[in-house]
């Protein structure tokens, strides 16, 4: 047994070096690829702007296209700003909850009142062509939004299409007075200077209830993240949703790249095929179950898709009718089906008992062993307990038939 | 009808409540409360928006150059150029649409099971795709349409319409493709259907050599499944707050996969080999197993209707919501006839065998959930309620094949007659009758009583009843049990365990499986947390989470699993943004009865003769399941956010699990440590760089006892079922540890050269190693019918490497021919290499027979290169 053990000791070894080697090439040219695909980019870089500065150059004397000449000033903009669009009467200091808990004549976005800036309560609308007046190009790519879009088409009942700017972003007129000071105006990205409960609220007094019924004591709540991390309601980026990036996955992946790449082994969910998305399971708005699923249980979303799983059956499996995830891992698995371990030793994990299922098997009951075995070829355990999810068969208690 | 097609009936009564509904104001489509078919996507595109992802060089802002960041702190990426809507007609409306077309060419192992599992790729035209979008800028009403076609197996089409506010539909058609493998060579003729049969020249009784050389020439077959979906969904306001929504969805589920075939164990009858002790043995003497394929012909139909309100006069955040999904398995049973005699040289009566396949089942579940704030501390009150209930009352199959078990045979010589289990006469009910209903209550407090401190308390409340019951009882024989694997085994070992008869000397005292057991898991979890924001940069958190589960009948009467989870949330490093956390865990329960299924064995029966011997101990005492037994875990995660400048930014997660069961027989620990970073550049709109890398590694290690297989049946010895006795002994004790390795990484780079010329370039690299070792107190670790063949050498202490390696480099070239035309070349080249020891060994369809067992599959390729090319036309319409 001890040669035996040197002798697979060293093999391991041998293994071991040589996948090291196979990894330490594979990362060598990983890293060759990234420096020619960073060189490459440099010089891409180099190029566009050379191509940019003989593009100025071939241009001189025509009007720039899209960057300014120079810098503007405060008094500049506040001389450039035109009057205000909004109505008269337009107010920022209605309670919104309670606007929103009136019963009456259903208009479009009632909720979307113009917010109050705790950071500027005195401000006052300015209306969407004093914003647009500066905020061009932001206008140009928010009207592709659906968010945006929307809110121009309908208004809202208090606000009107031209409080499209301002029922998110607040009052803006201490905003125009005085654009460079942070926090005068709502904002969402990260150097807002806005308290996250107001940014949240803002969103939230429109996106009420549904899919966010729980968000609040949400684990994306209760740890800081908010609205505009996975969604950005100024450009259309994706799809649908207002997504923050192309897709949910990426979205998600952002902060969960260790679940990311999970997807990528063997056996996965098809969510790097694009036919699957996070959200498919997980609601990330909140829900009543930790993980944020859809369902009230891991089982009742697995069977959602796996509705066969359901039975119930005339036999059942202990494990299987507590937790899918006893056996099964739920994104991305190196073994077949997902599974938490190969067979025979994820059955061996619980079936000690006497005959069959406790004994050791070893390499040499591989097909190309001494003594091949059936609970180790192919699909192990499976190759008779087929029905391992339960079985109807009055035939079935183990599973056989 | 009613009883096969409920559906019908409630598709009805769903058109007819939501037909007439006015489409009035104020909604918003809430996918994220719907499960499935969120996502439309494939492999050419996995975003189904890469066709739009052309970055607008004009960026986002004349104000600053470069893009804002999330709250978080990572970039938004640059907007993208928009078709330039046009108008249609003369009203207010605008589209804007774009068709993508090509022809993808495969070479190489276009074959690999990696390569096609979730794609279907083939060579011919693809509609990658098809895109049309128009807008009514003054009533807010659209129509917004996705598809997408690689083959007529891996396509979708979405469409979406409504009005801004007002309503929302949707419709989609989709079909998924599921390659399971593609070096299939079944033995049996009609696959995919409920009957295999053999080939022409075989019969039941055949040799190895006989049946391995029909096998050699069976042809290579796919095995896989398609997901065909339709489905319709709505959603209205009703008045100012109140939002109906409704939906239905239609899945067909087709293909076949690998099943199995048992007709009792082959290696209780290993034999040393032609060479004597050690050689290769050969199996194949009784006994036998069928790595069978199993049809996939499932419908399930999905029926969905709601009704919320978004704070009324009351201000109650209500939402109901009540779901019924109808599963319907179109080929339910399995029969397959065998090549091999279950007994040498006898009149082996069995020669074939039957599976019962998935019923057909009723899910049908109400949800009440409702919110409200309170009237201090900036309070709010949440309740859930939920009962759902799962239902199947199939017809119950006889427990032998009529065909493979004929009328006037008896098993061998144990006096079965297969005129008494070949028929449902045999069974003590016809239907299935199973049920498990689930009651679900949810109560939350919120409480905000300063700007800094918030509090919450939440009780969770699911109980389950189980109430299906089944007795295996035959009123023709008047026996208790079954005749297990078809009838193979008593043929196989000339008695039957599995059957109890009071009265009968031959079963009066046999331990036999009588009934049902109806497993239930009701559970209580009490929360207590809160959150305390230290100053504008640092939020620290806290709970304690009690678990209380009474599953029954289970090894522990109560489970009491506790979590202290903490967390801190910090910006005070510069602009990054950390959000760090620590829970750990103790699962502590009541006693550990490691066999509390007596009641459905025979022992539990009157009339049970206990045997002069006893009968064996059913488990090792000291086995703790990892469910049940106790643990103490510690689980650490650090997710980091850091901006690099203005155009780029460093993520990093560390995380490790230590989890430690209390357990030497069963999981003893199951530990993983990772680490994962990546890099994230945009430099201007026209240029994106990104790479990113990560390790995991994971370690999870258990402990198992062979019995003394010498005792069973002869000794009083075989009762005793203490860890260390005589029936489990130390020197029979071996752990197994399951090692694995996991690195990812990748880079992408994209970058517009100039209007007409656009370039992204993918690399993805994914390397997995396992190792599965064991070791073991004496060779009595190993099944005693091995001892005269292995050695302690030829065990060695580990199963060869498992391997999973995929690189793969992906580049799209656009040109802009005209304003309105685009030339798209694709290309994707693919290698990687595998090896799982499950299949090692089996290399050609020859080594698919193994002694009396027969293999279906030779598993994937060891080795695989694939260019996929592809060139595309793109039409702005």
């Amino acid at each position: 047994m001890g040669i035996g053990w040197m002798a697979a000791t060293r093999k391991r070894i041998l293994d071991r070096n040589r996948a090291r080697r196979a990894t330490g090439v594979i990362a060598l040219s990983l890293m060759v690829l990234l420096a020619v695909m960073t060189t490459l980019g440099g010089v891409l870089l180099w190029s566009s702007s050379v191509h940019a500065q003989q593009s100025d150059s071939a241009n001189a004397g025509q009007p720039p296209t899209h960057q300014p000449s120079a810098p503007l000033t405060e008094s500049d903009i506040a001389r450039m700003l035109p009057p205000t669009d909004m109505d008269a009467g337009t107010s920022v200091h209605s309670d919104m909850r309670t606007s929103a808990f009136d019963e009456g004549h259903a208009t479009p976005f009632d909720g979307a009142s113009i917010p109050q800036n705790p950071l500027a309560p005195n401000a006052d609308p300015i209306g969407a062509k004093s914003c647009v007046a500066c905020h061009t190009l932001e206008d140009t790519q928010a009207s592709h939004s659906l968010h945006v879009a929307s809110f121009r088409a309908s208004g809202s009942a208090s606000a009107g299409p031209q409080g499209s700017c301002e029922t998110c972003h607040g009052p803006g007129s201490e905003h125009a007075k005085n654009a460079a000071a942070p926090g005068l105006i709502i904002a969402f990205t990260h150097d807002s200077k806005t308290p996250a409960e107001t940014q949240t609220h803002v969103c939230l007094s429109c996106h009420v209830g549904g899919a966010r019924q729980h968000w609040l004591g949400s684990v994306h709540q209760e740890r800081g993240v908010l609205c505009t991390d996975c969604h950005n309601p100024m450009a259309r980026l994706s799809a649908e949703g207002v997504l923050a990036n192309e897709s949910i996955n990426q979205v998600c992946a952002t902060c969960h790249q260790d679940i990311r790449a999970q997807f990528n082994r063997r056996s996965h969910m098809p969510l790097p095929e694009g036919q699957i998305s996070c959200v498919d399971c997980h609601n990330p708005h909140g829900s009543i179950t930790k993980p944020l699923l859809k369902t009230d249980s891991v089982n009742e979303t697995c069977q959602t898709c796996h509705a066969e799983k359901r039975g119930p059956f005339l036999f059942e499996h202990a494990p299987v009718a507590e937790n899918c995830l006893n056996c099964h891992t739920p994104h991305g698995s190196n073994q077949e089906n997902l599974l938490v371990l190969p067979m025979p030793m994820l059955c061996q994990q619980c079936h000690t008992n006497n005959n069959h299922p406790n004994d050791l098997l070893t390499r040499q009951n591989l097909r190309n062993g001494l003594a091949p075995d059936e609970r180790v070829m192919g699909r192990s355990c499976l190759t008779c307990h087929s029905n391992i999810h339960g079985s109807n068969n009055p035939n079935g208690a183990m599973f056989h038939q | 009808m009613l009883k096969r097609k409920p559906l019908t009936a409630l598709l009805g009564l769903t058109l007819g409540l939501v037909g007439p509904l006015p489409l009035l104001a104020q909604t918003d489509a809430s996918d994220s409360q719907r499960v499935g078919n969120m996502q439309f996507g494939n492999s050419l595109d996995p975003t189904g928006w890469g066709a739009f992802a052309t970055p607008d060089p004009a960026g986002m802002s004349y104000l600053h150059p470069n893009q804002m960041r999330t709250p978080t702190g990572a970039l938004y990426p640059y907007p993208h150029q928009i078709p330039d809507a046009a108008p249609l007609g003369t009203g207010d409306w605008v589209y804007s649409g774009l068709v993508e077309f090509g022809y993808m060419h495969a070479s190489g192992d276009r074959n690999d099971e990696f390569f096609q599992m979730y794609s279907d790729w083939k060579n011919g035209p693809v509609l990658s795709m098809l895109a049309f979008s128009a807008l009514n800028q003054k009533t807010g009403q659209y129509v917004d349409f996705r598809g997408s076609r690689i083959s007529s197996q891996d396509q979708y089409y979405r469409l979406r319409a409504g009005s801004y506010g007002d309503y929302h539909i949707e419709a989609f058609y989709r079909d998924i493709p599921h390659t399971l493998s593609t070096t299939a060579y079944p033995l049996w003729n009609g696959v995919g259907s409920t009957d295999l049969t053999l080939p022409n020249g075989l019969a039941t009784g055949a040799t190895p050599a006989q049946v391995q050389a029909v096998e050699a020439n069976r042809p290579r077959q796919t095995l896989g499944v398609t997901r065909q979906s339709e489905g319709v969904s709505w959603e209205s306001a009703l008045t100012t707050n109140w939002i109906g929504y409704a939906g239905v969805t239609n899945e067909h589920k087709t293909g076949d996969r690998d099943w199995g075939g048992p007709e009792y164990l082959s290696y209780f009858f290993t034999t040393p080999g032609p060479g004597g002790l050690g050689t290769p043995s050969i199996p194949g003497t009784s006994g036998g197993q069928y790595d069978t394929v199993r049809p996939v012909d499932f419908t399930t139909t999905d029926v969905n209707l709601g009704l919320r309100n978004k704070g009324g006069a009351s201000g109650w955040l209500f939402n109901f919501t009540m779901t019924g999904s109808f599963f319907r398995d179109n080929k339910s049973t399995l029969d397959y006839a065998i090549p091999f005699a279950v007994t040498p040289g006898s009149n082996s009566v069995i020669t074939g065998g039957t599976w019962s396949l998935e019923p057909d089942n009723n899910y049908y579940n109400v949800k009440l959930e409702a919110s409200h704030p309170l009237p201090f501390w900036h309070g709010q009150f949440s309740i859930s309620a939920a009962y759902s209930t799962m239902r199947q009352n199939d017809a119950l199959q006889a427990p032998l094949s009529p065909m493979y078990c004929p009328t006037g045979q008896f098993i061998g010589t144990t006096g079965i007659s297969c005129a008494n289990w070949n028929t449902t006469a045999a069974l003590s009910q016809q239907d299935g009758d199973a049920r498990i209903d689930t009651g679900l209550l949810n109560l939350r407090l919120d409480f905000r009583p300063t700007a800094k401190f918030s509090w919450h308390f939440n009780f969770r409340q699911r109980d389950e009843d189980n109430m299906t019951r089944y007795t295996a009882y035959n009123p023709l024989t008047g026996q208790y049990g079954y005749v297990p694997e078809n009838g193979a085994e008593p043929l196989a070992t000339g008695g039957e365990s599995e059957l109890f008869q009071p009265g009968s000397p031959l079963y009066q005292s046999n331990f036999a499986q009588i009934a049902s057991i109806p497993f239930i898991y009701d559970d209580r979890k009490t929360e207590l947390g809160g959150s305390y924001r230290i100053n504008q940069n640092n939020t620290l958190s806290a709970s304690y989470l009690l678990d209380y589960e009474t599953p029954r009948p289970r090894e522990r009467t109560y489970i009491n699993d506790q979590h202290l989870k903490l967390g801190w949330d910090t910006k005070s490093f510069g602009d990054a943004t950390l959000r760090f956390s620590y829970e750990y865990q103790k699962r502590t329960g009541g006693p550990y009865n490691s066999n509390p299924y007596l009641d459905a064995y025979s022992p539990s029966q009157p009339g049970y003769v206990l045997p002069v011997n006893g009968y064996t101990a059913f488990t090792v005492a000291q086995m703790y399941m990892y469910d049940m037994s106790n643990l103490d875990a510690s689980k650490l995660k650090a997710i980091l956010t850091q901006p690099l400048g203005t155009t780029a930014t460093f993520t990093a997660t560390l995380y490790g699990n230590r989890l430690h069961y209390g357990a030497d027989i069963g999981r003893q620990s199951y530990d993983t440590t990772g680490a994962d970073f990546s890099w994230d550049w945009e430099p201007t709109a026209t240029t994106s760089m990104s790479a990113h890398a990560g390790i995991e590694s994971t370690r999870l290690k258990q402990g198992n006892v062979n019995d003394n297989e010498a005792l069973t049946f002869s000794s009083p010895e075989q009762t005793d079922a203490q860890f260390g006795g005589p029936f489990f002994p130390f020197a029979n004790f071996w752990t197994a540890t399951d090692n694995e390795r996991d690195i990812d990484a990748g880079a992408h780079f994209n970058h517009v050269f100039s209007p007409r010329v656009k370039f992204d370039l993918s690399y993805d690299y994914t390397y997995s190693r396992g190792l599965n070792s064991y070791n073991y107190a004496s060779l009595g670790a190993i099944s005693s019918v091995y001892l005269p063949i292995l050695t302690a050498a030829d065990i060695g202490n580990s199963f060869p490497t498992n391997v999973y390696r995929m690189q793969t480099l992906t580049g799209n070239l656009n040109l802009t021919l005209t304003q309105r035309v685009d030339l798209r070349l694709y290309g994707k080249y693919e290698m990687g290499n595998y090896a799982d020891w499950n299949y090692a060994g089996f290399d050609i369809p020859a080594d698919l027979v193994v002694g009396n067992r027969v293999y279906t599959e030779l598993g994937p390729m060891p080795n695989w290169h694939v260019l996929l090319v592809g060139v595309f036309m793109t039409v702005k319409l």
